[in-house]
């Protein structure tokens, strides 16, 4: 699920973030991305 | 007069908690309905668009022209976008409560060069992007659906 996205300044690229904390840049106009990274999770931390 | 049901919620807002999701991004819950709400102008232009979110049941955008003061008016709506069902387990610090989210927190972007914006509001897609002309002689050709963007094979497929 994605939980935020913005655009590049000239609207040709889009940067998203999913909730497992995949982050992608890919065009707009193709469904192929140019730039993945993996944040690490931080879903076993401890109250 | 045209209302904001949306808008009405934020009056009713109880803060429960908020920035809990996998430190992805800020939530605020609403009173009980577990359901927020995002609402934002459109650089240059007279419209704004609002975009419900409630926890596994729906999701839906409306894009309204507020020019006219007297007379706001819905020019597009997307319809209701159907949630799923995710179940969350929040930390012990929190009674271990679970609750299921199935169309996202929501967001909105816009970029002005192009006039184009984009929300995400399913599982299915990244996001939906949108086309806004608001000089367009037409209201239905103001905001125009261009493209579902689908997910690719590097978003995270798991149900956290």
């Amino acid at each position: 699920m994605i939980t935020g996205l913005d655009f590049n300044p000239t609207g040709e690229y889009m940067a998203t973030i999913d909730d497992g904390g995949a982050c992608l840049i890919s065009a707009v106009t193709k469904n192929d991305y140019s730039f993945h990274l993996q944040i690490p999770s931080r879903r076993n931390f401890e109250c | 007069m045209q209302v904001f049901t949306e808008l009405k919620l934020v009056t009713r807002v109880t803060f429960k908690f908020s920035n809990y999701l996998e430190g992805a991004i800020a939530v605020i819950l609403l009173g009980g309905n577990l359901s927020w709400t995002h609402v934002k102008e459109i650089p240059s232009t007279k419209l704004l668009v609002s975009l419900h979110h409630h926890r596994n049941k729906s999701a839906n955008m409306s894009v309204f022209d507020i020019s006219k003061r007297a007379q706001i008016k819905e020019i597009y709506s997307l319809g209701e976008v159907s949630g799923g069902s995710i179940n969350y387990l929040l930390p012990s610090c929190l009674k271990n409560c679970i609750f299921s989210l199935g169309t996202g927190y929501g967001d909105i972007t816009y970029n002005s060069r192009r006039n184009l914006g984009a929300v995400p509001l399913d599982k299915k897609f990244s996001y939906y992007l949108f086309n806004v002309d608001s000089n367009a002689s037409k209201t239905k050709d103001i905001v125009k659906l261009i493209r579902k963007s689908k997910c690719h094979s590097q978003c995270s497929n798991h149900q956290s």
